[in-house]
């Protein structure tokens, strides 16, 4: 069986990705689905907060390698300082050293050293983990703050989560999507079946909404929009309905804003199982997407 | 040792360069088929992802890491759910007319 894989993006950060996820899960577990919940917001992950994980499996996520000189070998012909394009090497007490944080991996210092005191070392930027939540079964990930390649580790995300969904002969893998348009999202909605873009009524989030549009249709991934918050800016919310009918992109609903998400999110509670109007209007969002996906 | 575990052994030094692991244990190899007497060797390759940047790059280490292993005389791999399966093939075919 090949699960079918449903993604949620923005574009814009802070729509209400989790929020709209976190309810998809719950609304899906009580229709008696199952499912594999990813989340691919590794740079802020947070779907953690209202799934609970247990983690059973953690395993470290190797990055990019980074420049080390060893002093004992350097003989200070100063030729991998002049050459570094990324001006990561310094000297520190007459001892060559490599920032971490500038170092790009490229290998150039390590090639050109004339008595090869320097290598590669591979860094560990986080660790990614298969856990068990009372939903069900979950793949996420942490990096490391200030770490480089989410893409990659959103690709091991999905990859996991992907690999348990057959083992297991399960259905449908929901993954809480990155906001933006760079190569976490990419990696996100990579083969995916349907991709949710979550717009509210801000200039920002139009704008954004519209990338993220952009990327799922160069990617030739099936999308939806459907509109957060709904009621801060009516005349903006049918500006987003206009765009999606004149782009012939299905519309999948809109959720009320209310202050009950706020506060259910605040006690850590979902806000489909807290709040029925949301509720409500959630349903017929999902029921949705899962037609366009089953149909398929 | 048989010709399946030297050809499995030659697979676990094919690194995805992205995920820094090997195509073994990522689980990117399946229905992998050898056959010790006439040493042909066919198995389908599925990269991590369906867009994978070096999908195809990887595709052609895996078909040149396993003609390398002595006994193999003719090997097949099969890309899936894969972008650009298609041309990863042809570059795939394009080996088998090198030596």
């Amino acid at each position: 069986m090949t699960p079918k894989e449903i993604v949620i993006i923005s574009g814009k950060g802070g729509t209400g990705k989790t929020t709209i996820t976190s309810s998809f899960v719950w609304w899906l577990r009580e229709k008696g689905k199952k499912f594999v919940i990813a989340d691919a917001d590794v740079d802020a992950a947070d779907m953690h907060i209202l799934m609970k994980p247990e983690p059973i499996k953690e395993e470290e996520f190797v990055g990019k390698s980074v420049a080390e000189i060893d002093d004992e070998l350097c003989t200070y012909c100063d030729i991998c300082r002049q050459l570094c394009r990324f001006d990561a090497i310094y000297v520190e007490d007459g001892i060559y050293r490599v920032n971490p944080f500038r170092c790009d991996g490229c290998t150039l210092c390590e090639i050109v050293c004339p008595v090869s005191a320097i290598k590669m070392v591979p860094q560990v930027v986080g660790s990614w983990f298969l856990s068990q939540t009372p939903y069900g079964p979950m793949v996420h990930a942490k990096l490391n703050p200030g770490a480089e390649n989410s893409g990659n580790l959103v690709t091991m995300v999905k990859h996991q989560a992907r690999l348990l969904a057959e083992k297991d002969a399960i259905p449908y893998i929901i993954v809480d999507g990155p906001p933006g348009i760079g190569c976490p999202v990419t990696s996100a909605i990579s083969g995916a079946n349907f991709v949710a873009v979550v717009a509210e009524g801000s200039f920002s989030a139009i704008h954004d909404m519209e990338r993220a549009v952009e990327t799922a249709r160069h990617f030739g991934v099936r999308h939806g929009i459907l509109v957060n918050k709904a009621g801060i800016n009516p005349e903006n919310e049918s500006k987003i309905e206009e765009y999606a009918r004149k782009m012939e992109i299905p519309f999948l609903g809109k959720v009320p804003f209310t202050r009950c998400v706020m506060d259910a999110l605040v006690e850590e509670k979902i806000a489909a199982s807290s709040c029925a109007d949301v509720r409500n209007a959630l349903e017929g969002i999902f029921e949705k997407i899962l037609e366009v996906v089953d149909g398929a | 040792m048989g010709l399946k575990s030297k050809v499995i052994e030659a697979l676990m030094k094919v690194y995805d360069p992205e995920l820094r692991k090997d195509v073994i244990s990522l689980q990117l190899i399946r229905d992998l088929k050898v056959d010790e007497e006439t040493g042909h060797v066919s198995l389908t390759f599925r990269p991590t992802a369906f867009t994978c940047p070096i999908g195809i790059q990887l595709a052609l280490m895996i078909k040149q890491a396993v003609k390398k292993v002595e006994g193999v005389k003719k090997v097949d791999v099969k890309v899936v759910d894969f972008a650009w399966a298609r041309q990863a093939e042809e570059y795939l075919k394009a080996l088998d007319q090198e030596n």
